[in-house]
Parts: C-alpha cells; structure tokens; sequence
C-alpha cells in the first residue's frame, strides 16, 4: 500500500498539482507588460535599433502571482526531489531496497528530506525577499554583491549540489551496490552467451 | 599587441581548428566500425564522458545566446543556469547507470535502439529517431549559423581579410566540424568535447575575472548601476515575467535528462560505476563555464546604461564586443577559441545522433534490419546532415532561429517520459510513449507555426513537456504494458 502510495499517489499529486496552479495563472488577468518594455533609451522604440528591455514596475507585474508561482516552484521542486530519490532507489539491489534495510533506508528518506526542505526554504526566500524588495525597489537590500533575491537565485543554483554528494558518498549502497555489481556481472555474461550461441 | 588583436584572434581560432582537424584524423584510425562510430565501443573514461557531457550541455548558445539574454533581459536569463545543476543531477539519478547496464546487456548503438529493446516497439523506435532528427536540425541549423556568424566578426576586424560573405563563413567553419565528425565519428566528438570543455572552462574563468575588473565596482558596481536605471532588470525575474522564468527552470531541470546528445554519453562509458567520478566533474565543468554567461552579460548592460559602452543593435553582439573592446588579445584569441568550441562540442554530438538516426534507427524501424556499409553510410549521411542543416540556416530566416529554440523541448518532451522515466518505470507502455511523443511535437510545433502566447510568457516548450509527461503517466496507467524481455527486465532490476 505505502509502495503504490509513493509509486503512483505522489507523482499523481505533483502532476495533478502543477497543472491546477498553472491554469490558475492562466486563468488571472494579465498585468499590462508583465514581460517587460523596450527600455526607453536603449530599446526598441527608439530609431535605432537598440535591443534592451526594461521589466518596469514589480509590483504591478507580480504583486497578484507571487503566491502562484511560490506554489509552481515549490511543486517542481518537490517534483525533482522524488525524481532524484526515485532515480536512487529504483535497483531492486540498492541497500534501501533489500529487507532488514530500515537503517539504511531511514538515512536515505532522512537526508533526501532534508534536502527537500533546504531546497524548499531556499525557494521560499526568494519570494519572500522579492516581496519584501518591493516597498522600495531602487534600495533594496544587497546580499554580497547582489539583491538578496537575485542572490539567493544562487544559492538556488548550487542547492542541488547536495544531492550531487549524496550520489558520491553512497554511490555503492543506493545506486550500484556490491550486489548489484555481481548481478550486473551475471547479465552480461549471460547475454554474451546467448549473442553467442545466436551467431553459431 | 593591441594592433595584432585580430590577427592574435585569428592565429587562436586557426590554431584550435588544426587541432580539431588532427583529432579527427587520429580517431579516424580507431573508427572501423558503426559500434566505434556511434558508441566509441564503450570505452570512453570518466574524465572524457564527463567533459563531454557538460560541454555537449553549454551549446554556443550559452556562450553567445547567453551574455546576449542578460544584456537583453537582464536577471531573467540566469534561472536556465539555475537549473542545470539540478538537470544533470536528475539525468545522472536517473539514466546514468540505467543506460550503461541496458548498453551491457543489449549493444544498442543509439537511443532509438535502445528504446526499441526496452518497448519492444519498431513503432517506438522509429518515432523516438523522428523526435531525435526534427530537433537536431533544428538545433544544429543555429549552431552552424552561430559558427558562421562568430568567425564572420573574427575576419572583418582582420586588415587584409576584410568582410567575407556568411555563406563562405558557414562554409570554411562547417568544413572542419564535418571532417572530424567523418572521420572520427564520436570518438572524434568526444575528444574535441574534452578539449574544447577545457577550452570553456578557462575561458570563462579568465572572463568572468575580465569582466569584474573591466567595471568599476565590480559586480557590485554593475548592480548597483542596472538597480538605479532598472530596479526589475537585476531582480530575481529580470525583465520577464516570473512566470517565463519559473516555466524556463521547468524545462531546462526537467528536459536535460532528454538531451539525447548528453544522454547517449551514459552508454559510451567503460564501467558502469564511472557515473560516480562523472557527475561531480560534469557540474562543476558546466558551473564554471556558466561565468562567461553571467559576467559579459551583466558587465556589457551595465557598460551601456552607464553610457560607457555604445547599446548594441543586436544583443547577441554582447559577447563578441566585450572580447574585442575590453580583453585583452591574448585571452580575445583563447575565448574566440572557447566560442567555436562551445558551438561545435554540440553540434557534432547532433551530427552523430542525426546520422544515427538516419543510417541505422529509421531504416531499422522499417525495414527490421540494418543497412549493407553502414559505417560508409554514417559518414555520408553526417556530411548530408550538415548541408541540410547550413542550407535550411542560411535561407530559413526566422525560422531557424525559432527551431533552434524548440530544439531542446522539443527533444525533452519527446524522451523524458519515454527514456528518463520509462527506463525505470516497467508500468511505462509503447502506447504511452507513442502518444506522449505525438503529442510533445503536436503542442511544440504548434505553438511555434501558429506563434501562440501562452498566459504570463510561460513557455510553450515547457507547456509539451508538461502535455507530454501528463500523457505518458495516465495513460501507462490506464494500458496494459507488454511482457519486458526477461533480460531488459532484470537490467531494470539492477
């Protein structure tokens, strides 16, 4: 039941999910250039033809959407996390998946978690510096040598490098282990018998 | 040295390509056959595959297309960097060792192939190489143009070469990437990917450090100044909207587990394990290389609003002006380098994808069997591929550069829920593949021909992948899969 739950209920969820928050962006009035103008000395208005955009005022173009696209960002990063653990545990001989494996699979969702929630909590400040940067816009706090939310687009960046090390250190307990090496081995020397046993 | 800038340039770009040409000639001799040709017969390490895949990634799009988009657009641009760490990570999780142990077990020498074994569908195969050949034109037609455009800017500034006609540009340049990818065919490919990576990586490194010290602040100086001018252009959405970027990110995490010029990398490999020491090093190779991106691009808009710099008719001209007006030769001659570098390490993994597709998964499809001369044909079909694709991007106009632009949804909606998830799914079925791809070109294409603007700018390739995966995963559901070969089954299993 639990398995049928994550294998079939959760990616149900995400996609069912992802589509009612994108019809619901669909579905609100659109904000007059919310995809930015020609900037008025260097775009495209102008004779010449300069090609620079200008995104305008921030309230205007996200103020109603901010909770929306909170919610789209948080769904695909929910979505990429399953994917990643997924993609982890799949082999029927990962260390997670044998029985008498509670330890290990306790790490595995326990730190699979916690990058879930860093993921999420570094989503979320993004928005919510973004919300707060547009009371003034023009001094908005800097994070190192940008605004904070245009820095923690960043950190955003990198965060998926912690599951980049979780493949590393458990590489040979989730994705290839000891176990699944020798059958990997079985395999191909079965199926080099029978390439052989075809050509004779 | 000043007055020898262009011909320092020029000297570089001469050189690199001499040494693309002499690749070439040297994996020529390890190419005897289709398995050589296509797969490198599995024998790539680590450190090449690994290379090879970060820099098959960070196409001359990012190079040029990229400082282009921020000058443009300022911030919006840097979410589609944000979301190639989680891209290759989930490609990794999820293809690297599938496809190695699937390679092992049934010998596939192309994507398609491998599809077929996995669905046991001809149907499937041949859909997946129609997927794989409309975006590779499309895809390759842009990078071909880029390389025509880039060596355009480097011989006009040369005293006594003057302006040379595109056609010639696209000609000399296209030259050299279809002899190596003749000659060598994806050994020639992953051997130039990995100099060329490294070519990226000091490039961007040596002009991200440029460009800091090329304005006065540094990137906080060019922040400051974009925020004063334009509070938006430096805020985490840029001048897009939210929405666009956020639809962008979707794509490019999701869709780079099916970029089938990455992906097909996973079966070259020499052991399975080697996807361990890979993904680190393709990360951080992309990361790196993503600097040239951010630092031209934000030092070029800040250049101009601060009136030091005159604004660029042309945004995609971000880059090469920063290389002429403000590097100095040296590193102008080593990044012009880096450009034709990043153009070619992509376009010859589509060469190689396309003539595979041509040569042995389409005449498979139909036909059940592979063609007589394969090899030749492989070769014959990579120069074809090429003059289709130089000729369809010196007289499409607009549209080659629209293509190029559903090239990479195009692939992602078409072979993420096929490969990336059906791969690992045995649930998946040929019918929902079939549907999921039908409906992946129908919506892309579509929303390109009928120029369709999605609510708020979300992106209309991110829309099909979106259509695509939703297809794919409701109707696996509601249809019978067929019985998965017992060895495919247990290569699943490992």
């Amino acid at each position: 039941m639990r398995e049928r739950l994550v294998q079939y209920g959760i990616p149900t969820f995400l996609i069912a999910a992802f589509w009612v928050v994108t019809l619901a962006i669909f579905l609100l009035p659109e904000p007059a250039n919310v995809d930015g103008v020609a900037h008025p000395d260097y775009g495209k208005e102008r004779e010449q033809s300069h090609e620079m955009a200008r995104g305008g005022a921030g309230a205007e173009r996200h103020g109603a959407i901010l909770v929306h696209g909170w919610l789209m960002i948080a769904l695909l990063a929910s979505a990429i996390v399953y994917l990643l653990a997924w993609g982890a545990s799949r082999g029927t001989q990962s260390s997670v998946a044998t029985a008498g494996a509670g330890r290990e699979r306790a790490k595995f969702i326990g730190l699979f978690l916690l990058g879930f929630l860093l993921f999420q909590v570094v989503l979320a400040a993004i928005f919510l510096s973004y919300r707060a940067s547009l009371v003034d816009p023009p001094n908005t706090d800097f994070w190192g040598p940008l605004p904070t939310a245009t820095s923690l687009v960043f950190v955003a960046w990198i965060t998926p490098a912690f599951f980049v090390v979780l493949y590393v250190i458990f590489f040979n307990r989730w994705i290839l282990s000891p176990r699944a090496v020798e059958k990997f081995n079985e395999l191909v020397k079965m199926s080099r018998q029978s390439q052989q046993q075809e050509d004779t | 040295m000043e007055k020898f800038r262009p011909e320092i340039i020029l000297l570089f770009v001469i050189g690199y390509m001499s040494l693309c040409v002499g690749i070439g000639l040297w994996a020529m001799r390890r190419t005897r056959s289709t398995r050589d040709f296509f797969m490198a017969s599995r024998h790539l390490g680590f450190l090449v595959a690994s290379v090879a895949v970060f820099s098959s990634l960070m196409s001359g799009w990012g190079f040029v297309g990229g400082p282009g988009l921020v000058y443009k657009m300022g911030a919006s641009s840097f979410w589609i960097l944000c979301a190639m760490i989680a891209g290759i990570a989930l490609a990794f999780f999820l293809l690297a060792k599938r496809l190695r142990v699937i390679a092992a077990v049934r010998d596939p020498i192309s994507l398609p192939d491998a599809v077929g074994a996995r669905y046991k569908s001809r149907s499937l195969s041949f859909l997946t190489a129609i997927a794989i050949l409309l975006g590779v034109l499309g895809y390759l037609g842009t990078q071909i143009l880029a390389m025509a455009w880039v060596l355009k800017n480097i011989l006009v500034e040369v005293a006594f070469i003057g302006d040379v006609p595109l056609g010639v540009c696209l000609a000399l340049s296209s030259a050299v990437l279809v002899f190596y990818c003749v000659t060598g065919g994806i050994i020639a490919s992953v051997y130039t990917d990995l100099f060329q990576g490294l070519i990226m990586v000091v490039a961007a490194l040596l002009v991200f450090a440029t460009a800091i010290a090329t304005f006065d602040g540094g990137l906080t100086g060019m922040a400051e100044t974009l925020l004063a001018d334009d509070p938006e252009s430096i805020g985490p959405w840029g001048t897009r909207s939210m929405v666009c970027c956020l639809s962008w990110y979707f794509l490019l995490a999701v869709g780079t587990c099916g970029q089938p010029h990455v992906i097909t990398k996973f079966m070259m490999t020499r052991r399975v394990d080697d996807a361990r020491s890979m993904l680190p090093v393709s990360v951080l190779g992309y990361a790196l290389s993503a600097l040239l991106w951010v630092g031209i691009g934000l030092c070029m808009r800040a250049l101009v609003v601060e009136g030091g710099h005159a604004p660029l008719n042309n945004a995609d001209e971000a880059a090469p002006e920063f290389l002429q007006r403000y590097a100095h030769p040296l590193l102008s001659g080593v990044v012009f380098a880096g450009l034709l570098s990043a153009i070619m390490s992509t376009a010859d993994g589509f060469l190689n994808i396309g003539a595979a597709a041509v040569v042995h998964d389409i005449p498979r499809a139909i036909r059940g069997k592979s063609l007589k001369n394969e090899l030749f044909w492989a070769r014959t079909a990579t120069v074809i591929i090429a003059t289709v694709a130089a000729l369809f991007a010196l007289y499409s106009g607009e549209m080659i550069a629209l293509l190029g632009v559903v090239g990479f949804s195009t692939f992602a909606a078409a072979i993420v829920p096929t490969v990336a998830i059906g791969f690992n799914w045995k649930r998946a079925t040929a019918l929902a593949c079939n549907l999921a791809i039908l409906s992946a070109l129908v919506v892309n294409y579509g929303i390109l021909l009928l120029k369709i603007r999605l609510p708020y700018e979300f992106d209309g390739g991110a829309f099909s992948l979106l259509v695509s995966i939703t297809v794919f995963f409701f109707v696996s559901l509601c249809s019978t899969p067929r019985k998965i070969d017992p060895d495919m089954e247990a290569a699943m299993d490992i």
